[in-house]
């Protein structure tokens, strides 16, 4: 089977929601039941076609074919399978969430053929086709994003996160380009087995600045928490398998070319910043989803460090926990401020403990993310945290990681869980059943994903990575008490001390810095604005020129059309002097 | 099988000529409109076949059958199924063109597959006669065009059978393939011959400076029939030109190239330049499609391989996107719509019209992801491959040129004030429909056309 046929289901689901205007109540079963189709066929293709390459051609022009090539090798399954099981869920609670039926099928549309782009993405085998992913999955999240386009924020997140993103595009078509013009192949198996070439550190930085756009990196890591504004289930396939992933997911498949070309320590000190920004933020965030989305730039920056270290199976592993829990917290966010009248500011956010289908599973992925033995989350964290005993300094930060993270994600629990006050008013009985149930058949997908530790150094074994994955009893047993610090130290400042709203002190702005980050992409625009305004000046010169010459040009269109007066004799005149001119020309 | 090689096809034009009689007999608009879009819709699969298996054969040593012809056979038969199916709602009786659809559709299909130069000026003037009937037949409003294309046509002619009574002399052969043989050299009266052939036929494929009558039939003919003149008869005489001028002058290639090279570039700036400033949309389209024959012919003008298959693709492209144009814009007149001011909210009124006619112009300037784009881009490429450079670059700024049009018109259509909608006619649905897919479809994936025009062009090149 072609493996590119995976993709029909879904995206022939996506238009055809387009057509159910009138009768939106099907919307959301038709595109749910095309990802389960998708899905059925990508675990088919998974197992018949493991381990092949094809290519269709596409086009071609005076010998230069383009191919459209796909792969189905361990890694691009991993991610395959990972979306197939993650897009129904998220589609099924789509279904609950998007209550206003005139947007369902804009929604639904719009879903489809992002997971569609994501799922081209994960089984690419050649640049041609995971370009063209690539820009989808930019176009269609700047489409989800903005999707309430006309409320106040979003069309500002939507357009923020495409300017970033847009960066990242352009240099990964010129990395695209520097290594077509050295290595002549769009082909992921054919570059990476072909000797090192001068251009290649360039070409890799490039394509590691536009990873770093896609994984929302320092300094591009801004977009994903504004990104916020898109709704709920956008924000959890975003963070959880789908585009956050996708510059990551390249870093992996590409991996050996960035060792060649000297990179891992540029990706390790990024993963490190990224990290500690990730997670300062996240302590210190009064948005309910925001500090979710810090979490994930923390995620990420831990997946590049251990990129960074060599260590892949680390990578890779929690690579797989962390898109369960993070789409499970995102889930249960959008289910509480359902009940909290759509509610964004986590000190108004009352009594999540009041619905027992929704906090159980919420508790698991807390438990998870914080990394509490034997959760998914604690495998992938300590995988990680061993890779880095070889350096003592990142052992050292990742420590501090570890300890925010479970400190922030408990003050996340801790302030949505509180007691509600008398004024206060939500209605956690009509949360729609389709938000829960989908949440909690994620939760056991995070209890399920602990599994993956024993299995995934034999599932990668064909990749002969050096480091091998490992976790010793004494490391475990630091890891688990540097989490069980985290909690208490939010039980105490959350839970004992009871703050009603933002602690305004100086540790506080240090720590929230997305400010300053926000005002520094503000001054660099800036200056792009002066430095457009100068070349406005000279640019209106040059206008001046070209003005002149096409009013010329309307003019001179104006007398071309005095030719045809409507009149045959003058065209029977015109036709003898086209054939005089034709012989003076051939003469001439 | 040779019993179904050989019958296969004239069978098929009897079947054509005895649609078009009986619908006169039986004036039964949805009988003959369903068995004429049939014997099309054979016609093209037939012809999708030869082209697929690479046939190549004689029939009854009138025509001859090779990926070239099996090319315009699929390229009238698809262009013929959008007309027919035009004409059917943007008529109120059917019944003329259910008699004389079938017969343009003979002369043209013959064009396709002929042989000998006599059968292209019968074929030619048995597409030419019936359709200026069609337009006369119309209303007394439509005396005007048709005299005109009369006077044209008959010129035209004129001076084909001039051009080919030249070069008989030398040969004394009317068969096009061995034609060619006697050529060897530019003898005077073959030049002559040459700039005869390109001006008789320029006139009705809208080569300036032969092309001034264009505008006013196009825009004077009634609204279903200026789909057909531009999609069919200006393709026609783009296949005779190209199959004459390339095989009966093989030997005149320079002259060709010089011909063809300053044609091309007067052709695209008159249609784009005047286009510029019209008011009425369908005059504009009439002017872009003057420019688009100038398209055509930078690739023409390479005389290689290539050339000609970005050029028959361009064809194809071109006969399709034109046709949508002009059925749209012609269902829009009948609605009162004609001036760029009219159709000013236009996507108030009707959204999948103004989403289509957007789709359409957008392709016909060229844009990425649409059929139009890919026919430029071989185009301007095997220019350029050709050593054509300047030619190339010039049909670059002609398509910069008529992004300002489009795009004026593009932007009318989607702004204003919210207005009355208007319903479309399901026949007039299904070709904006197709139009959309096959614009989208190939411009997406255009491989399967070019294969089939790459068969075509390396054919016409192997009979030299």
């Amino acid at each position: 089977m072609l493996t590119l046929f995976v993709l029909l289901p879904i995206i022939i689901a996506s238009f055809l929601a387009l057509l159910t205007r009138g009768r939106e109540k099907y919307t959301g079963p038709l595109v749910l039941g095309g990802s389960l189709l998708t899905s059925a066929m990508v675990i088919y293709a998974s197992v018949s076609s493991y381990g092949a390459i094809q290519q269709s051609k596409w086009f071609g022009i005076l010998g230069y074919n383009v191919h459209i090539t796909t792969q189905l090798l361990p890694l691009n399954v991993i991610l395959a399978v990972l979306i197939a099981i993650i897009t129904p869920l998220i589609m099924f609670y789509s279904m609950g969430y998007i209550d206003n039926p005139t947007e369902r099928p804009r929604f639904f549309f719009e879903m489809g053929l992002f997971a569609a782009s994501m799922l081209l993405f994960s089984i690419s085998g050649n640049f041609i086709a995971m370009f063209i992913a690539w820009e989808m999955l930019g176009i269609t999240s700047y489409l989800l994003i903005g999707f309430w386009y006309n409320k106040k924020n979003p069309p500002f997140a939507a357009r923020k996160s495409i300017s970033t993103i847009i960066i990242g595009d352009f240099a990964m078509l010129a990395g695209i380009l520097a290594i077509w013009a050295s290595y002549h192949s769009f082909s992921f198996a054919t570059i990476l087995s072909m000797p090192v070439e001068p251009v290649l550190p360039i070409a890799m930085l490039l394509i590691l600045i536009a990873a770093f756009t896609k994984s929302a990196q320092f300094p591009f890591h801004e977009w994903l928490a504004d990104a916020m504004e898109g709704p709920t289930p956008v924000s959890a396939f975003l963070h959880s398998s789908t585009m956050v992933k996708a510059g990551v997911f390249l870093v992996l498949v590409l991996f050996p070319l960035f060792v060649k070309a000297g990179l891992t320590e540029l990706i390790l000190a990024i993963g490190i910043i990224s990290a500690l920004l990730g997670a300062s933020n996240a302590i210190s965030s009064h948005h309910i989803k925001k500090i979710l989305a810090y979490s994930t730039i923390e995620d990420l920056g831990l997946m590049f460090i251990a990129i960074g270290l060599h260590a892949i199976i680390a990578a890779v592993l929690f690579f797989i926990v962390q898109a369960f829990y993070k789409a499970l917290l995102f889930m249960s966010a959008g289910s509480i401020m359902r009940a909290n009248s759509e509610e964004e500011d986590i000190y108004k956010i009352y009594g999540s403990y009041k619905r027992k289908l929704l906090y159980v599973p919420m508790l698991i992925g807390v438990l998870s993310i914080a990394g509490i033995f034997p959760l998914s989350g604690f495998f992938g964290k300590a995988a990680i945290d061993f890779a880095a005993l070889s350096n003592i300094y990142v052992y050292i930060i990742l420590a501090v990681i570890d300890f925010a993270t479970s400190a922030y994600i408990f003050r996340w629990l801790f302030l949505h869980s509180r007691p509600a006050p008398k004024s206060h008013t939500d209605n956690y009985s009509k949360i729609p059943r389709s938000m829960l149930y989908s949440g909690a058949i994620t939760s056991v997908l995070v209890l399920a994903a602990a599994i993956a530790f024993f299995y995934i150094s034999g599932f990668l074994s064909s990749y002969n990575y050096t480091a091998s994955l490992a976790i010793t009893i004494s490391e475990a047993v630091i890891e688990s008490i540097i989490v069980i610090f985290g909690i208490l130290a939010s039980y105490y400042i959350f839970k004992v001390r009871k703050p009603t709203g933002a602690i305004h002190t100086n540790a506080y702005y240090i720590l929230f810095n997305s400010v300053i980050v926000n005002s520094a992409y503000l001054y660099i625009s800036k200056a792009f604005v002066y430095f457009a305004e100068g070349i406005n000046l000279i640019d209106e010169m040059i206008y001046g020129f070209f003005a002149s010459g096409s009013n010329g040009i309307l003019l001179m269109s104006g007398k071309l059309r005095k030719i045809v007066t409507g009149d045959s004799n003058e065209y029977l005149i015109a036709f003898v002097a086209g054939i005089v001119l034709i012989i003076l020309l051939l003469l001439v | 099988m040779p019993i179904i090689t050989n019958f296969a096809i004239p069978t098929l034009l009897v079947l054509l000529i005895v649609s078009g009689l009986g619908s006169v007999l039986y004036k039964n608009k949805r009988l003959s409109f369903g068995i004429n879009s049939a014997l099309f819709a054979i016609m093209l699969s037939f012809g999708l076949y030869y082209s697929a298996t690479g046939a190549s054969f004689n029939v009854f040593s009138l025509y001859h059958i090779y990926p070239f012809s099996s090319f315009a056979i699929i390229l009238f038969s698809v262009s013929m199924l959008l007309v027919n199916f035009a004409a059917y709602s943007l008529d109120k009786s059917y019944v003329k063109f259910g008699m004389l659809l079938p017969i343009i559709s003979i002369g043209a299909f013959s064009v396709a597959m002929a042989s000998s130069l006599l059968t292209i000026i019968i074929s030619i003037e048995i597409m030419t006669i019936p359709t200026i009937l069609l337009i006369a037949m119309c209303g007394k409003a439509f005396a005007e065009p048709a005299t005109k294309l009369f006077l044209l046509s008959a010129i035209s002619i004129a001076t084909l059978a001039f051009s080919i009574a030249l070069i008989f002399p030398y040969d004394s052969t009317l068969s096009i393939a061995q034609a060619s043989s006697g050529t060897l050299g530019s003898q005077y009266f073959m030049v002559l011959s040459l700039i005869l052939l390109v001006a008789s036929l320029g006139t009705e494929a809208a080569l300036f400076p032969f092309d001034l009558w264009i505008p006013d039939v196009y825009q004077g003919s009634p609204n279903a029939i200026s789909p057909m003149l531009a999609g069919i008869n200006k393709k026609v005489a783009f296949i005779a030109l190209i199959e004459i001028s390339f095989i009966v002058f093989a030997g005149m290639k320079h002259d060709i190239v010089s011909i063809f090279e300053v044609l091309a570039v007067l052709t695209m700036f008159f249609g784009n330049l005047v286009a510029l400033v019209q008011k009425n949309v369908k005059r504009m389209f009439a002017y872009s499609s003057i420019s688009q024959a100038g398209y055509i012919l930078v690739g023409l003008a390479s005389v290689s391989a290539f050339g000609l298959e970005a050029s028959l693709f361009q064809i194809f492209a071109h006969s399709i996107m034109i046709i949508g144009a002009f059925v749209i814009v012609g269902f829009l007149a009948m609605e009162g719509l004609n001036t760029l001011e009219d159709y000013k909210g236009l996507s108030h009124k009707n959204r999948f019209s103004s989403f289509s006619l957007a789709i359409i112009m957008l392709s016909m300037a060229g844009i990425p992801g649409l059929i139009g784009f890919v026919g430029k881009f071989l185009l301007f490429s095997s220019a350029i491959s050709s050593g054509l450079i300047a030619l190339a670059f010039i049909g670059i700024i002609n398509s910069f040129i008529s992004i300002y049009y489009y795009g004026k018109l593009i932007s009318n259509i989607y702004s204003g004030t919210p207005h009355k909608a208007i319903s479309i006619p399901r026949s007039v649905f299904v070709v904006m429909l197709a139009v959309v897919i096959i614009i989208i479809a190939l411009g997406i994936y255009p491989a399967p056309l070019m294969a089939i025009a790459s068969r075509a062009s390396v054919s016409l090149f192997g009979i030299i």
